[in-house]
């Protein structure tokens, strides 16, 4: 954060005059950054893995560098801010040491990974004061895309949207006059079976459109409501989509495994890319409307 | 020597007359301990140490649990069976015959109950004998004594009939013209010959022989064939024999001692080793039965004793193998995948052979005879029931009913793209929307 402040065109007399007190606060910051890094590792090293091993969470490799570029590219904004540390940050320490505690004795690696995202969010309080905190906001709520799955919560989840899935490419074929036969999460599509298993329950549409929808609407919209909209509106998108990648999966024998599976896969998350992309252009439009 | 003359003729006319009775010619009836004509029923235990045989009907009931001895067979209506029931046609009318060969016929009364009797044709003019509840008969005699008692309607016996001075049960014949019955818990001698049927109460015995021209009825007796008449001499040496050798772990072995010779009733027992394991010995009847438990060589000396006081030894041995057993292959299998598994077999001498006797291993799958190995990719699903076979070198068979059930393969799943993949391509779009206005000025520059 010293660095920071040292490179802002905008306040150099002023830094030049607290020199003195810029390298005490950078080595602070310094060490604050390797106590967390240590006191850490283990979890770091555990989100890491999972992100390498898991497909569900493959995403989490990008987020952080997601996070870093939006630090840096909003470099500006927060260089130009003076630090004001305050003793605020040192609750949300508090409280990631008490999850990190638990994490330990056994709550896992989700609770690990919290605690650490408090822990950076305290560190900032601390030593940059409420304006530093303010200004990151968004990165740190981006960093919740990166935290581990929460088993209780997946396996609550899982089946449930197995079985949507599968009842809406069943609704889907019908409609489209094919003869279907579900069993469950078995279709039966005029003789040919699918098995929708975990990992076809769309949980990974959710995740990774629920974060580009986040990082669109950042990068297209200057309104930060319409991160939260386009958040939800993420949500029966994805279902839709898999949805649809499950029904079409079904009706095209072809589709169920190979390059072609996986293209189409990728092709049905770019139409959701583009169905987001209209329920903004409709959301500003209605927006407008309403101001005009 | 005038004067000597007659007498020396009265003295041979004398003799003549009071010559004793001959044995009634059993010929294949030697071997037989029952045999009926229209049924064979026995309830209970019973141990006939001697062939069963029913001519010209076919219905033999309760055997098992009742026992035929080894060597002894069941004869149903088969040639021995028909040779015997026309050799107790030939037997019975010699029996019956009021003028037969030999000493006169003596008139007896019809209750014979605690008379000794000698040698001799026994006729009762009330046309029934019978020996009453706790009475006893007593038949005295040499070893070739010969009794014959000829019964113009029905025999009862309800006490006992015992021979003494060496009589033989094989030399006792009764010719009854109907039916004859031993009462419970009777002890009976001789070859008995109905012309009806003849029926045992529970617990009856009988050292000699049921021969009926109709049933035979039968509740846990034993009824032991004495062998052949002795016509002259003494009865053979006992000796008594050694029951089958070979037994199995966990599989009812049902064997016996056996006696030839000696004097009627003879009596059974261990003297030196042990039976093996789950084996045990009736000693009136000489049956070894149970389930061995133990696998092993089992050496014991074996002893048969008669009533008169004769005794007999031989060395034996059962020999307990391990059960010879065959375990069924994996039960379950998936179509399309590659499925290996075996029978294996144990307890019996190697090598084995494996085969399948009955129905057969899903399709795709084969099995290796020599290994028992069962290897393949199934085409089909659905269960499969077969019946597989082991053979070892001492042509000693296990089988074993198996069954397989193959799984059709599951339907493929589809999963979504890795979450990196579906991120990389959304952030490279999201970049495009929404850097569109910029991508587009670059582009109009160019």
């Amino acid at each position: 954060m010293a660095t920071g402040f040292a490179r802002n065109p905008g306040n150099e007399s002023r830094l030049s005059a607290v020199d003195a007190r810029v390298t005490p606060r950078r080595i602070v910051v310094a060490v604050t950054a390797v106590a967390l890094v240590v006191c850490y590792a283990p979890i770091l090293r555990g989100m890491f893995d999972q992100w390498l091993h898991d497909e569900d969470m493959g995403h989490g490799l990008v987020v952080p560098i997601v996070i870093l570029w939006i630090v840096w590219r909003e470099r500006k904004r927060w260089m130009a801010l003076s630090p004001q540390p305050s003793w605020w940050g040192l609750a949300p320490l508090a409280a990631a040491a008490c999850v990190h505690f638990m994490s330990v004795m056994g709550a896992g690696l989700f609770a690990g990974s919290v605690a650490f995202v408090l822990s950076v969010a305290g560190a900032v309080l601390c030593l940059g004061g409420p304006a530093f905190f303010r200004t990151w906001t968004f990165p740190f709520l981006l960093a919740l895309f990166m935290l581990p799955k929460l088993a209780i919560v997946y396996n609550q989840v899982t089946l449930p949207l197995q079985l949507l899935a599968s009842r809406l490419a069943e609704v889907m074929l019908l409609a489209g006059g094919t003869s279907v036969i579900r069993e469950g999460n078995i279709i039966d599509a005029g003789g040919h079976r699918i098995a929708v298993a975990e990992a076809c329950s769309g949980i990974r549409y959710l995740l990774s459109l629920g974060f580009v929808a986040v990082v669109l609407a950042y990068l297209a919209d200057a309104k930060p409501w319409m991160r939260v909209a386009l958040l939800a509106a993420a949500v029966p998108v994805a279902i839709l989509a898999n949805a649809m990648r499950v029904a079409a999966s079904a009706s095209v024998p072809a589709l169920d495994a190979g390059a072609l599976h996986a293209f189409a896969g990728c092709l049905v998350f770019v139409l959701c890319l583009a169905m987001l992309a209209i329920v903004r252009h409709l959301l500003n439009a209605a927006y407008a409307h309403y101001h005009a | 020597m005038k004067k000597l003359g007659p007498v020396i003729v009265c003295a041979v006319f004398c003799v003549a007359m009071h010559a004793q009775q001959a044995p009634v010619p059993l010929n294949s009836l030697v071997t037989f301990a029952v045999l009926g004509g229209s049924t064979v029923t026995s309830t209970g235990f019973t141990v006939l140490n001697g062939n069963l045989g029913l001519s010209p009907g076919s219905a033999v009931t309760g055997f098992p649990p009742g026992v035929v001895s080894p060597p002894y067979t069941t004869n149903i209506d088969n040639s021995t069976a028909v040779t015997a029931q026309a050799d107790l046609t030939t037997a019975y009318n010699n029996a019956a015959t009021p003028s037969r060969a030999g000493s006169p016929p003596i008139t007896q009364v019809g209750d014979l109950g605690g008379l000794v009797l000698a040698p001799g044709l026994y006729v009762a003019p009330s046309t029934t004998m019978s020996v009453g509840v706790g009475e006893t008969l007593t038949l005295n005699g040499t070893a070739n004594s010969v009794w014959v008692f000829q019964v113009g309607s029905s025999l009862t016996v309800l006490g006992s009939v015992v021979l003494t001075g060496g009589a033989q049960a094989s030399n006792v014949f009764w010719a009854v013209n109907q039916s004859a019955t031993l009462g419970v818990g009777s002890v009976m001698v001789g070859t008995v010959m109905a012309g009806a049927s003849i029926s045992l109460g529970t617990g009856a015995t009988l050292a000699g022989r049921a021969l009926a021209k109709a049933a035979v009825t039968m509740q846990s007796n034993t009824i032991s064939q004495p062998g052949a008449p002795i016509t002259g001499g003494v009865p053979a040496a006992l000796a008594v024999f050694c029951p089958v050798s070979t037994a199995n772990v966990g599989t009812p072995y049902n064997s016996s001692l056996s006696a030839t010779g000696g004097t009627p009733l003879i009596t059974f027992s261990i003297t030196g080793g042990t039976l093996p394991a789950g084996l045990a010995l009736n000693p009136t009847t000489g049956a070894i039965t149970g389930t061995p438990t133990t696998a092993g060589l089992d050496p014991f000396t074996a002893n048969a004793a008669d009533t008169a006081l004769g005794a007999a030894n031989a060395s034996c041995h059962i020999t307990v193998a391990p059960t010879f057993t065959l375990t069924c292959p994996s039960s379950s299998a998936t179509a399309g995948t590659p499925y290996s598994s075996q029978l294996v077999a144990v307890g019996g001498t190697t090598p084995y052979t494996y085969s399948i006797t009955v129905g057969a291993l899903p399709p795709g799958l084969a099995l290796t005879a020599s290994s028992g190995a069962i290897t393949g990719t199934p085409t089909t699903a659905g269960p499969d029931v077969f019946t597989a076979q082991a053979a070892d070198s001492s042509a000693g068979l296990a089988t074993q009913s198996c069954s397989l059930t193959t799984a059709a393969l599951p339907p493929p799943t589809v999963p979504a793209p890795t979450s990196l993949s579906l991120v990389l391509i959304g952030l490279a779009c999201a970049a495009l929307y929404g850097w569109r206005e910029r991508i587009m000025r670059l582009l109009g520059r160019s």
